[in-house]
Formats: structure tokens, sequence, C-alpha cells
């Protein structure tokens, strides 16, 4: 009887509900006896010159399901690329096989302590962690978040908000090693401890500081980074910042022991214009000295971008990069991009 | 001045009066907390979970809402539940009417949501006001 009414309870609830499909925030396909279930996915693809050479590429993409249980549990499943099909004007097509980028749950214990297990994003900075073209504002991603840290992390990781304000939040995480990695990593490591802790000042504002050391498993590397971020959004613009310092320490066959240390940091600002149209402007520079060989190289970008955005969910990016390396394999480059990039 | 005092006096009593409210025997909520369940960084109090609940994004008292008692707009509110959604993490329960909200609530404990202030009787806590 008391299932039959609790059965009852959540059907009328059910009929209380706005059950209408919005872009960008996925479709609940089943939400019965405290448990939700939602299926969503998101899409970029985008026109790319790097001085002669064209592509045309379908990018990142993915599906993914998700749920939760009783408010308690929730998990996460996601297929995708960040590659689908790239087909060049001047050199062979390719195509990548779908992976699975992400599997997961969690549980949250209270606010201040939420466990998660499985693959996941590694919770740091402010690109990693909603990386996708449509959740940033540009769709050349910096290298703060592409060759620095494991983006993918296969292990553990609690969270938890503190303070009566909830006004720092925390995440530590440890990643059990490179075999668990997929072919969509940029790193395969070892060994990764590392974490976050954040401040915010409203919701959407926040500075963080991350932290990390973890083994490289191809070249038996040992690295240790931290750094800063912070993000203010204003009116309808926003600054944002990421800045890292790593570390290594690497042996080479002979037995000969060589260090290094890189230092990225980008900063970017967006600035409203009209409607639905913004502007972004962002430099970012990555510096790598190696101690013994002292081989140096500095590489400066710079990008320029417009934004036409009529949903969050939605935008089409136009964006300008110009390139530069000194040093070790000098590098000068100019390229465009135009994108477009869903999230369903 | 006159002209403008009348006109003042008028959009008072034009305006309409809304509270942020909500019915529960186990929890005891704050003003300072609704920022915090809207924007789900709280979830639980005192062990017991929280609902927040949401008008459709046209309704008057659903933007008056956002801009006076969470400080944002749609746009900014928008951006931040894309990223919690690609994180697995769904924004607050949608409702068609006000008189669903009140059902609502009444029948959920711990459901926190916003209705007109003349509705407010005796059963509901009232954290705030604000003016449509």
């Amino acid at each position: 009887m008391k299932k039959i009414i609790l059965i009852l309870l959540f059907v009328s609830l059910n009929t209380l509900l706005a059950q209408e499909y919005k872009l960008g925030r996925g479709y609940e396909f089943y939400n019965q006896d405290n448990l939700s279930l939602n299926i969503g996915a998101h899409a970029d693809m985008n026109y790319h010159t790097v001085d002669d050479e064209q592509s045309v590429q379908l990018g990142q993409a993915g599906a993914m399901v998700f749920g939760e249980y009783n408010s308690k549990f929730r998990f996460l499943a996601e297929i995708g690329s960040d590659d689908i099909f790239t087909y060049s004007f001047m050199h062979s097509s390719k195509s990548t096989d779908l992976q699975l980028m992400r599997l997961y749950g969690e549980y949250l214990y209270s606010d201040a302590l939420e466990i998660k297990i499985g693959q996941f994003l590694t919770p740091i900075g402010i690109w990693n962690r909603a990386y996708i073209p449509v959740l940033r504002w540009s769709s050349f991603t910096p290298y703060v978040a592409q060759g620095f840290f494991p983006k993918i992390i296969a292990g553990a990781s609690l969270n938890g908000s503190l303070t009566d304000e909830r006004s720092v939040s925390y995440s530590i995480f440890y990643h059990v090693d490179g075999e668990h990695d997929t072919n969509q990593n940029n790193i395969r490591a070892k060994e990764f401890l590392g974490g976050e802790v954040r401040y915010h000042f409203s919701p959407l504002a926040k500075i963080a500081i991350p932290f990390g050391r973890f083994r490289s498993d191809s070249s038996k590397e040992i690295c240790v980074f931290y750094g800063a971020n912070l993000i203010i959004p204003f009116d309808k613009n926003e600054l944002s910042s990421e800045f890292l310092y790593k570390d290594g320490e690497w042996t080479n066959q002979m037995g000969i022991t060589d260090k290094w240390q890189d230092t990225a940091w980008y900063v970017q600002y967006v600035q409203h214009i009209y409607k639905n149209s913004y502007l972004s402007v962002r430099y970012g520079e990555v510096e790598r000295l190696r101690s013994n060989s002292g081989i140096k190289w500095n590489d400066v970008n710079n990008v320029f971008g417009y934004i036409y955005r009529p949903k969050t969910a939605f935008s089409v990016k136009l964006e300008y990069r110009h390139r530069k390396r000194d040093g070790l394999n000098p590098i000068n480059t100019d390229e465009s991009l135009l994108s477009f990039s869903v999230l369903f | 001045m006159k002209i403008s005092l009348l006109l003042l006096f008028a959009f008072t009593l034009w305006a309409d009066s809304w509270s942020v409210v909500y019915i529960s025997k186990n929890i005891k909520l704050s003003k300072n907390d609704i920022k915090s369940i809207y924007f789900k960084t709280m979830k639980q109090k005192d062990g017991h979970k929280i609902v927040a609940l949401n008008l459709y994004s046209s309704n008057p008292a659903r933007i008056a809402f956002l801009h006076k008692v969470l400080n944002s707009d749609l746009d900014a509110w928008d951006k931040y539940y894309d990223e919690l959604y690609f994180r697995g993490i769904k924004s607050p329960l949608v409702l068609k009417s006000e008189e669903s909200m009140i059902e609502f609530l009444y029948k959920v404990d711990g459901a926190v949501g916003y209705i007109p202030s003349k509705k407010v009787d005796v059963n509901f806590t009232e954290l705030m006001r604000f003016e449509i």
C-alpha cells in the first residue's frame, strides 16, 4: 500500500514537471522511484586553415547517458572522440574510432564530501573541467589545458564545498596507472596524485590553486606542477586566466639525468558587443628550459575571435591565431578557424 | 513632482510581491542559503535533501527572481548549467505554474520555491520577498 502511495505521489509530481526538451539540457527519458535517467550529446564541426593548408573536421563529439538515484548516487557514461573525422585538402584524410571518454559513479555523502570513482576529466583548471568548444569562448585550446597534466584520469576523487556560504571548494584525486588510459588521453601517466582548492567570490566567479605530481609512463619522467587560475564574469563580459609551472626529471637510456622546467599561462578577455555577438582576445605563452643541455624554447600564442552565440548551448566562432616559437624547432604560423558547436 | 510621486505610489501598488518559501519539519534555511541552493552548491542541509524549484524562463517572476535574488541573468544562468549538465548535474526542476509550485512545495519536504506573497500561509517559512 505504501509503495502504491509512493508511486501515485511520484506520478502526480511528474505531471507537475515541465517535460519539454531544451537545447543544452539533454532529455530525461525516465523518472520514477527516485531514479532519473537522461541522454545528451555535444558536437563540433570546423573549417581550419594553417598557412596554406586547409581541412574540414568533425572534431570533438560525444553522446552521454547520465542519471541520479535518490539524490545520493550519480553516474555518467560518455562515448566520443576528440577528432572523429578530418578531411584535409592537401594530405590524406583520417578518422578516429569512438572511445569511452568518461565512465564514473559518484556518491554524495554530504555537500562537503562527494566520492567519485571511474574514468573522468581531471578536476583541475577552468578549461579542462568543461573542455568542449561549445562551453568555451575559443575553439583553440591553450597549452595549459593540453600538455601539462593528463586531462583524463582513471581512479578516484574526493570533492566538496566547505563553509556555510559554500565559498570554498576542493578536489583531490588519484589516478591509478597508464594502462587504464584511453587513446584520448594526452599524457599516459602513473601514480598521478593532485588536487585543486578554490575560493568562490560568487557561484560564477572563482580563484583556484591546482597542484599535482605524476610519473610519465612513456619517458619515466617524474613531474610536479602547481599554479593558479581565475574566472571573473561581469555583466556579459568575462575575464579568465590560467597559470601553471611544472618541473620534471628525465633519465635517458644511458642513465643520464636532465631536469627541465615548463611555464605556461594565458589571459583571455571576452567583450559583449551587441545582442548575441562577442569579441574575444587571448594572449598565451609557454616556456621550456632544460637545465643540463641548456635547450630553451618560447612559444607565444595570440588569439582573436568573433563569437555569435544565439543560445549558450550553440555558438559559431570565427577565430584567428598567430603562433610564434623561438629556440628549438622554431614555428611561425597563422591559423584561422570557423567552428560550429552545439550541446544537445 | 506630485505626478512623479503619484506614479511611484501607483507603481508600488501595482507591483507584485513574491516570496521565496519552503515547508520543512527537518531543515532550517536562511536567506543566505538561497544562492547556494539554486546554484546547487548546497544540496543538503542537516543531512536532508533540498530541492530547488523554478518557473519557466519566460515567466516574469522567474526573471525577477534571477535578477533580484540570485543577482544573475538568464544568459549567465544557462552558461553555468550548461557546464554542470556536461558533468551530469541537472538544473533545478521547472514547474508549469505558480499553482504547480505551491502543490509541489506542500508535497515535498525540503523543496524551495517562490510564490506570490499573498498566497503565503502559516505552513510556509518565508525567506525573503522580491518585487516583479
